[in-house]
């Protein structure tokens, strides 16, 4: 009981000095000066772009851990759900060793097709997808995996294609799970700090996302972090209420 | 169009080898215990299992064929298929489920929906069109999984078990109604069960599996009249005893002989199976004298009351199930334990010749006598 | 009584995390004279990391009662956590106007400071200088990737001064948070060019070339200070007179620093 308080306290101690630091009448004015609403602006298309991604490939990722007879599947998923555990910063040194200019396969993006990844929102956006797509992927293989195939086999009976039994039978199934998985997804990227200033570096209005903001100006301008960091908690919290029925429905 | 299959499938210890010829307008009833293969060999038909050998055949149309590498789509192979508990799409309304196969077959949209409700109307569903399947009932749920099926215009028909989930009411009005489209529908139809009097009313023709293997297959009076194994037995309510005759004698495996008419037993030699009906059997507080040529000591097992008559569970060699009167078991005083006599007379034993029981002596079932239907 | 122990639990709890509200340096014990011995903490900026660290050999080998240690990091960063009440006995600033702020917090006697070294700039590229960089006008070139360190932070408030007074708009793709981080990314090819400290260069030797940039360029100055909360203040002002004593000038001088 005593220890869970305090666990309580840690979790809730930081949150209420954030909210008791914060510059409630200065807020309108401070999240609406330009570095709060470039950061602003670049997280939003950033992360959403980086759920997108997520979804178009990870949906696929999903599947084959779930569904497909590969060898070597429990390595593939370790791979897979590698980057939720890694240090996001080491996670942005590993894409820079891959992806960046002198990387192994940046090098020869740059050279032939000229796309450098690194110092552009494009570079963010797959910082992002790399720390992020994981906790899709994790969530819709579960969504695969609770679909009941004598469904897929019922469509099957029924004259359905296989893409129309994926798409018209096994999609709606898993529909709960993608959302849950997309919503979580967004968030991780929306958060995502280590890998994107590591990789894609940090310019203001381009590369410069809400974490990165809020970080720099804790340094020089607090008010503007207050501020950075007040729209990140909102986020969270609307999250939070956004998955609850899936998190908290069955605990009440 | 004639359904002719011949299958194996092995998987996890369990093997199935059944094969099965269903006529052109024919139902065929598959019986048999859980776990014996009847959803297995529905799904290898349908294409949904694999095969490790074996062939499948729908009127000129190859489906499965191992030895020659076919193995038609699923999808492409017009075999309905009405699963256990309907699996209808649970996000899609009844009448979207039945058009859910019209649509896969190119039909357009407002089409596939006009079709669709005429196929819930014709089964008496078509106030139901609008519901999401988890707001109907067990009886309608079966109605729109049959509608959709049929929707489909298959060439053949696989139903399993598709009254198991009703409740009783509801199954004898809904069997009643299913026998109808099953008449209606032209090709070959088969129904999976383990309900002996669904599968004589719905099926002219009566398949037994057990453990993976054809067991019985024939017409369904001859099914309940001369059972080939436990499991019938027990379905139809027979003692059943396997053996083998020698000298007019049939020697029960596990003990025991019985006698039977001599015009029966006369032509048979070697393996055999035997039924005595429970009401057949007569019980005496003292060895009897005169006419029955089969009498045994037994001890009673077991009683239980099955509307006005009893049936006396009795063990000895052979084991026997009695079916008395209230009257008898007073008059007897009869009670667990109690050490009395069993008499049959010769002409209630019905023998017949084992075909199953191979020269090895590998017979599906265990060799040994069995009760009644258990409560 | 379990809820009584928990209340204490929590009153504990509340005293020891850290809030975010740091005290005053009125609120930090022991001030006044102790002891030269103990650790002594340094706060210094980023470009003093080669210097420092030499120098620090040196100071502990004069006393071997102290044990230096180091905390390198940009100078705005490192002002920020000694408001928030980060423990430390020496302030070394590579900016003037950050060691003022912190004079105005209350955290360094007005004249305490002393001007120990100045730093130039200089432009750092790849060894090879794949982006043919001749001078600052080249950072114009929309096609080079070039990065400066953030304007909040001195190298980059230095190097945007720089750039203003050439007439030079830079094509800047990126802004690292100190000179290291903007040079390591440099030396990696990951970028062009950059302008860094030319301290940073020469520590970097052959892992990265330097173009000169033009003469009259603002410099960086660095003060250095002990800090008012330190607990050891006998050994942070030995510290102080150390970096700034002949001694001390011909390491900062062969690290690229200038001496005042």
């Amino acid at each position: 009981m005593a220890v869970a308080l305090v666990a309580l306290a840690l979790v809730a101690l930081p949150l209420v000095g954030l909210l008791q630091r914060a510059p409630w009448t200065a807020l309108p004015g401070l999240l609406g000066r330009p570095v709060v609403v470039d950061a602003l602006r670049l997280s939003l298309g950033t992360s959403l772009a980086a759920t997108g991604l997520s979804v178009v490939l990870g949906v696929p990722l999903a599947w084959v851990l779930a569904r497909a007879e590969l060898p070597g599947r429990r390595l593939v998923r370790a791979v897979v759900v590698l980057p939720m555990v890694l240090p996001p910063v080491v996670g942005g040194a590993a894409l820079l060793f891959a992806l960046g200019r002198r990387g192994l396969v940046g090098q020869w993006l740059d050279q032939h097709f000229g796309i450098l990844l690194p110092f552009s929102p494009a570079g963010v956006v797959v910082a992002q997808t790399f720390v992020a797509m994981p906790f899709l992927v994790v969530s819709v293989e579960a969504g695969f995996r609770a679909v009941d195939a004598r469904f897929e086999h019922a469509a099957a009976t029924l004259g359905a294609s296989p893409w129309t039994v994926f798409r018209r039978v096994t999609l709606p199934g898993i529909a709960p799970s993608l959302a849950a998985g997309a919503v979580l997804c967004w968030a991780r990227a929306l958060g995502e700090f280590g890998a994107t200033i590591t990789f894609a570096g940090n310019l203001g209005g381009r590369t410069r996302t809400l974490p990165l903001a809020t970080y720099q100006a804790l340094q020089s301008d607090r008010g503007a972090a207050l501020a950075l960091s007040l729209v990140l908690v909102g986020v969270s919290l609307a999250v939070l209420l956004a998955l609850r029925d899936r998190w908290f429905g069955a605990a009440g | 169009m004639s359904l002719d299959v011949e299958v194996a499938v092995r998987r996890d210890g369990f093997g199935l080898d059944a094969a099965l010829v269903v006529a052109e307008g024919e139902t065929v009833a598959l019986l048999g215990p859980n776990g014996a293969g009847k959803t297995t060999l529905l799904g290898a038909v349908a294409g949904l299992v694999d095969l490790e050998a074996g062939s499948v055949v729908l009127g000129a149309k190859v489906l499965t064929d191992t030895a020659a590498g076919v193995a038609v789509a699923p999808e492409r192979r017009s075999i309905g298929y009405v699963f256990q508990d309907g699996l209808l799409f649970p996000h899609l309304s009844a009448l979207d489920n039945v058009a859910f196969a019209l649509r896969c077959r190119g039909v357009r949209r407002a089409e596939a929906r006009r079709r669709a409700r005429g196929w819930l109307e014709q089964l008496g569903v078509g106030h139901r069109a609008g519901a999401r399947p988890g707001a109907l009932s067990g009886g309608e749920a079966q109605h729109v999984a049959l509608a959709r099926t049929l929707a489909a215009e298959p060439a053949a028909l696989l139903l399993d078990e598709p009254l198991a989930a009703l409740d009783v009411a509801a199954r004898d009005r809904t069997r009643a109604e299913l026998g109808r489209h099953l008449t209606g529908f032209a090709g070959p139809r088969v129904v999976v069960t383990h309900d002996p009097v669904e599968a004589m009313l719905l099926a002219q023709r009566l398949v037994v599996l057990e453990d993976g293997r054809v067991t019985h297959d024939g017409a369904a009076g001859e099914l309940t009249r001369r059972p080939r194994s436990a499991y019938v037995a027990r379905l139809v309510g027979l003692n059943l005893y396997r053996g083998s005759v020698r000298s007019g004698r049939l020697r029960v495996d596990g003990g025991g002989e019985l006698v039977a008419a001599v015009g029966a037993i006369g032509s048979i030699a070697g393996p055999a199976l035997a039924t005595i009906r429970p009401q057949a059997v007569a019980l005496h507080r003292d060895r009897p004298d005169g006419t029955p040529r089969n009498v045994w000591p037994v001890t009673v097992a077991g009683l239980h009351v099955h509307g006005d008559r009893v049936r006396v569970q009795l063990a000895g060699a052979p084991d026997v199930v009695a079916e008395i009167t209230p009257d008898a078991l007073a008059a007897l005083r009869v009670a667990p334990g109690l050490d009395v006599w069993a008499a049959v007379k010769a002409t209630d034993v019905d023998v017949y010749p084992d075909l199953a029981a191979s020269p090895s002596g590998s017979a599906p079932e265990r060799p040994r006598s069995c009760a009644g239907r258990s409560p | 009584m379990p809820a009584r122990l928990a209340v204490a639990v929590v009153a504990l709890a509340l005293a020891t995390v850290p809030v975010g509200c740091g005290g005053g340096p009125g609120e930090r014990a022991g001030a006044g004279s102790g002891p030269v011995g103990g650790e002594l903490r340094v706060a210094a900026a980023a470009s003093l990391t080669e210097p420092f660290t030499a120098l620090g050999r040196r100071f502990e080998r004069a006393h071997p009662d102290v044990h230096l240690r180091f905390d390198f990091g940009p100078s705005s960063g490192l002002a920020q956590s000694l408001e928030e009440g980060a423990p430390a006995d020496v302030f070394a600033s590579a900016d003037e106007r950050i060691m003022d702020r912190v004079v105005d917090s209350g955290l360094v006697d007005r004249d305490e400071p002393v001007i120990f070294a100045r730093n130039r700039l200089a432009i750092a590229v790849p060894v090879g200088n794949p982006g043919s960089v001749r001078g600052l006008d080249d950072l114009a070139r929309p096609e080079l990737l070039v990065g400066l360190c953030a304007a909040d932070v001195p190298c980059g408030r230095l190097a945007r001064a720089l750039l203003r007074r050439a007439g030079v708009t830079p094509a800047v793709d990126t802004e690292e948070l100190d000179a290291k981080a903007l040079l390591s990314r440099i030396t990696a090819g990951e970028l062009d060019a950059g302008i860094v400290y030319h301290s940073d260069v020469v520590a970097a030797g052959d892992r990265v070339t330097a173009v000169a940039v033009p003469r009259g360029a603002p410099v960086a100055t660095y003060p250095v200070a002990v800090l008012a909360g330190s607990a050891h203040p006998a050994a942070a002002a030995a510290f102080v007179t150390f970096v700034s004593s002949s001694t001390a000038r011909p390491v900062l001088r062969r690290a690229g620093f200038l001496l005042p």
